[in-house]
């Protein structure tokens, strides 16, 4: 083991460039692969740290075919807790998203704070552990907050937090820290980073059946079922929820009916990356992002083995005189396989050294392009700090294994004449290694190309309005009377082009259905409303295709609604303006289709309701002519603040509603990009290696060929002519193969793109031009040095 | 000690056979000194490749202290030679990365010699050598006469039976290449049996019997002594 070490050091210094290009291929792999597999077993065993994860679900509901949401009715827990015979404890959770939090009542408030309100039971349901001070055995009372260890530190610095007193929301409710909960390095769909005693049936809503307030999970008895839950919700549905709702339909009708109230089950290891409920507790994983982001880990540490096995055989011609002479004295084919895999095995521990640091270099960089955290913080001296250490000796092992048997198994140099042949199969193989390296990098650029393009394309789709320079100030209801007045004084503005009150915005977050049917259907149909005012259509730029806009001095047209394209497909209309839909409504005018919801989704039916504003939950939208559009929202948080000064106005961009959307796509694609290019660096590193190789072995040919009279280009020619064909014939099995990946990821979106010849020949030119570029610069300076001295050196 | 008969061995190429050992046949006993001459490609370095268990014929017999090895399986061969034979070549052949010690040593870790003794042993063979003073030296740090004796060194530190010498004095200067045919009689006289290919004459007169090859098969044996 010393001697290897010492030969492998020696090794080092007299081929440094080599050694480095190695060294650095393989950390670079190692780190990367790395932290892509930490990422993936971090995503994939989300919520499985909890104790009896097995037996926890969350029960949503679904009504009015809106949902199904992830939250469900107020009462529920309760519900569950007293009759259901499967369920050991069931708790409620209320979320706030945003709640200030003071340590004094003069300081500037903490923001950006999500708060659970929960019940006595949450902690029968959820194993949290404290750090410091104790969970209260009868769960908290008011007056009492338990932090995460980030706010924790956040509020109060190095010092104990326990007994000490924070200012909590709008009212500055003081409230005692009575525990602060261990950091987990394990991920969780529940982000508790304030916790709140919630005030026993505070809700509004208790009783109603039809509206949703909280989430509720259960845990189940030892033998207790997710099936026996199931017929309760069932039971719940037949004997409880059915009676209280006024209806004429008997039991099955309603439960089949477009009205009906249902109940879904979710178990808690599968809520993290279940996309399909609405308004969840947090926002969720991607399967698709952690299956893709696995394999490209695995195609980094392929890329960086293939490398080092490139590398190492390519200089099979300097290694053989030492292992001949070995064999000659003595050695056996074993301890020769043993020394070269030891010797790997070495350079993968020196590489994994290089990859610790990279592996902190690697994610601060991620963040810092994509604006995403990718692991969270891998801790230090961890139990993944000892997988590093046994990934990075399989590494090497693997890495080590082909050139062992390889140079091992060479016929001894001392009787080269009998190895005929063995040359010729070592550089087929290396061709082949060399086309998979290509394969790699020509299929990580396209599959990239393709989802930038798909991403370009959604925010340049034309959505049926003018998203650009529309600002939302969503808690604008919280002027109350002093709306209207606050809305004349925003339009007399230079920048304001119009302004609007709607309670729905294309992209948002708020859900509004209605159920209609015209004179010919059997039955209602349930269909997206807008409750919108006269202003609406102008201020969003929607087109208006047949009929009129509402009129504000129309009493009538509170009665009238204006249907997009597809709702007058959905409703069997032609041509639509004055019909009557619902007996009473009149249908006044069709806008063009626009998009209200993801690009995942094909554009629905949607209804424009005239509504008169004034009512809980509006939103003012102000369309901006180009400018100064910081000024402008300065302007109006300073005077949103004359209007109210305790309640900053909540201002956002349509767009950046609209970008929240497609949030996932956009960071997959960053993530995919960044990966790319971590895994072309590699490859160009192999391919640098392989060329530096390539050149000293034919230094000689290239000297006579220059003496000769051969000139640049020819040489180059010379040089650049088998990796350029090896990079074709890797495009003919990257290309097709990434392109039917990636067609079954855009075939997700209602709206994808078609993958043209463009982004085809893009991807190959842009492989080809760097092959070539590295070759060149390295060749031509060989080229440069004189012919003599090439002879010479052989 | 070596008995060969009717020694074959044939190269193929996609295009080309060229038969190296053409029924080749001769003895040498324990403690000769034996000089293989001959012109460029008539097989000289082919049997000793043989001899020294680095390749194998594809036909006739091979006695090694009487015991057949011409079909040997590597592991045989590895440990046959590890333990009884002794290799110089023209080109020296030493391990660039290692230093004059490594390579003199590199035998005797073959042959699980423990370190302590192998250090003593090599010390020895260096001192008898004269190249202790350039122990901790690099191959190409040392003069082609100095890396010879080197190679020598390491030829002879596992005590072998038989030593192959092909061409040492080939890449040495005269006075340089004398000292080493020197240091092979020497060894030699202290009972080490000596096969050398080498196209010297000059060289062929320090050793008790020459074997004059043509075409794989040999053309006359001439006795010095």
């Amino acid at each position: 083991m010393k001697a290897s070490l010492k030969l492998a050091l020696r090794h080092f210094k007299q081929y440094p460039a080599f050694s480095l290009i190695n060294l650095g291929g393989l950390a670079i792999g190692i780190a990367a692969s790395f932290i892509l597999l930490i990422y993936s077993q971090r995503e994939l065993s989300t919520d499985k740290n909890f104790k009896d994860a097995d037996k926890i679900a969350r029960i949503g509901t679904n009504f009015f075919n809106m949902g199904p949401f992830a939250a469900s009715q107020a009462m529920l827990s309760d519900v569950a807790r007293q009759s259901c015979k499967d369920v050991a404890a069931a708790t409620a959770i209320d979320v706030e998203r945003s709640i200030p939090v003071r340590l004094n009542r003069q300081d500037r408030a903490f923001t950006g704070i999500q708060a659970y309100d929960i019940d006595s039971s949450f902690f029968s349901v959820f194993s949290y552990t404290a750090v410091k001070g104790s969970i209260p055995d009868k769960g908290l009372q008011p007056g009492q907050v338990i932090l995460s260890e980030a706010n924790a530190r956040r509020f109060f610095g190095s010092q104990d937090p326990i007994g000490k007193t924070l200012l909590i929301g709008k009212t500055m409710t003081p409230c005692t820290v009575v525990a602060v909960l261990e950091q987990s390095f394990e991920k969780s769909h529940l982000d508790a980073q304030l916790l709140m005693a919630r005030t026993p049936n505070a809700s509004a809503n208790l009783g109603n059946w039809q509206s949703i307030d909280l989430y509720n999970y259960v845990k189940l008895k030892p033998q207790g079922s997710l099936a026996g839950l199931h017929s309760w919700l069932e039971e719940l549905r037949r004997r409880v929820v059915y009676p209280s709702i006024q209806t004429s339909d008997n039991y099955t009708t309603w439960a089949n009916s477009p009205t009906t109230v249902s109940f879904i089950v979710q178990p808690l290891k599968e809520i993290y990356f279940s996309n399909d409920v609405k308004f969840d507790i947090s926002p969720g994983g991607n399967l698709t992002q952690v299956k893709l982001l696995g394999g490209i880990s695995l195609l980094l540490i392929l890329l960086s083995i293939v490398n080092y096995i490139n590398l190492v055989t390519a200089r099979s011609s300097v290694r053989a005189k030492e292992i001949g002479m070995k064999k000659t004295f003595g050695a056996s084919r074993r301890q020769l396989i043993a020394q070269i895999l030891q010797e790997s095995v070495i350079f993968s521990a020196l590489a994994m050294l290089l990859a610790c640091g990279l592996i902190q270099a690697i994610l601060f960089l991620y963040q810092y392009s994509t604006g995403a955290e990718l692991t969270g913080p891998i801790p230090f001296l961890s139990a993944n700090y000892i997988w590093l250490a046994l990934f990075s000796l399989l590494v090497g092992f693997l890495a080590g294994a082909y050139p062992a048997l390889y140079l091992t198994g060479m016929g001894n140099p001392l009787v080269i004449r009998s190895t005929s042949g063995s040359g010729k199969n070592n550089a087929r193989i290396r061709n082949g290694l060399v086309v998979l390296q290509f394969v790699i990098a020509t299929g990580l650029l396209f599959v990239s190309f393709v989802v930038y393009s798909q991403l370009q394309y959604m925010k340049n789709k034309d959505k049926g309005f003018r998203s650009e320079g529309l600002l939302l100030v969503e808690n604008i209801d919280s002027l109350k009377e002093r709306v209207r007045a606050f809305q004349k004084l925003v339009e007399t503005q230079a920048q304001v082009v119009a302004t609007s009150f709607c309670q729905r915005t294309p992209g948002g977050a708020s859900i509004s259905m209605g159920t209609y049917k015209t004179s010919a259907m059997p039955q209602f149909m349930t269909i997206q409303e807008f409750p919108v005012d006269d202003r609406y259509i102008e201020t969003m730029g929607m087109h208006l295709m047949a009929g009129r806009n509402f009129q504000k001095d129309l009493l009538s047209d509170t009665n009238s609604l204006i249907l997009n394209e597809s709702a007058v497909a959905a409703l069997g209309l032609f041509d639509p303006v004055g019909k009557l839909i619902n007996g009473a409504q009149r249908v006044i005018g069709v806008v063009k289709d626009f998009n209200y919801s993801s690009f995942h989704e094909k554009i629905g039916p949607a209804i424009l309701k005239y509504s008169t504003g004034g009512r809980r939950s509006a939103t003012l939208a102000i369309r901006l002519r180009g400018g100064n559009t910081t000024a402008f929202i300065n302007w109006l948080q300073k005077t949103g603040k004359e209007f109210m000064p305790d309640d900053p106005l909540r201002i956002v961009f349509l767009d950046d509603n609209f970008a929240r959307l497609s949030r996932k796509e956009e960071l997959l694609g960053k993530t995919i990009t960044f990966f790319t290019i971590l895994a072309i660096s590699l490859a160009t590193l192999g391919l640098i290696g392989l060329t530096l190789f390539t050149i000293e072995r034919r230094t000689k040919e290239i000297g006579i060929r220059k003496v000769l009279g051969a000139d640049r280009l020819s040489i180059l020619r010379l040089v650049s002519k088998d990796f350029i064909r090896l990079a074709l014939i890797a495009s003919l099995i990257a290309l097709p193969t990434s392109w039917w990946l990636i067609n079954r990821w855009l075939n997700n979106f209602a709206y994808r793109i078609r993958v043209g010849a463009g982004l085809f020949m893009t991807t190959e030119a842009l492989i080809l031009a760097l092959a070539f570029v590295v070759i060149a610069l390295l060749t031509l300076k060989t080229l440069a040095a004189d012919p003599v001295k090439n002879l010479r050196s052989e | 000690m070596i008995k060969i008969s009717d020694l074959q061995k044939t190269y193929r190429t996609e295009e080309v056979e060229t038969i190296a050992l053409n029924k080749l046949s001769f003895e040498v006993k324990e403690g000769e000194f034996v000089s293989v001459m001959g012109p460029s490609g008539c097989g000289k370095s082919t049997l000793l490749n043989i001899l020294g268990l680095l390749d194998d014929p594809d036909g006739g017999s091979f006695l090694f202290n009487g015991t057949e090895v011409a079909h040997f399986n590597e592991r045989k061969r590895a440990d046959l030679r590890k333990r009884n034979i002794g290799f110089v070549f023209q080109s020296f052949n030493l391990i660039d990365e290692l230093t004059v010690f490594e390579n003199v040593e590199l035998p005797l870790i073959y042959l699980g010699v423990k370190g302590p003794e192998r250090k003593q042993r090599v010390e020895v063979v260096l001192d008898k050598m004269q190249i202790m003073h350039r122990r901790n030296h690099y191959p190409q740090q040392l003069s082609g006469g100095q890396q010879q004796r080197v190679a020598v060194a390491r030829a002879v530190v596992n005590n072998p039976k038989l030593i192959l010498a092909d061409e040492p004095t080939g890449n040495l200067d005269s006075s340089n290449g004398n000292e080493v045919m020197q240091l092979l009689t020497d060894l030699n006289e202290q009972g080490t049996t000596i096969i050398m290919v080498t196209h010297s004459e000059h060289d062929s007169r320090y050793s008790h019997r020459i074997i004059r090859m043509l075409d794989g098969q040999t053309v006359t044996e001439n006795i010095l002594i």
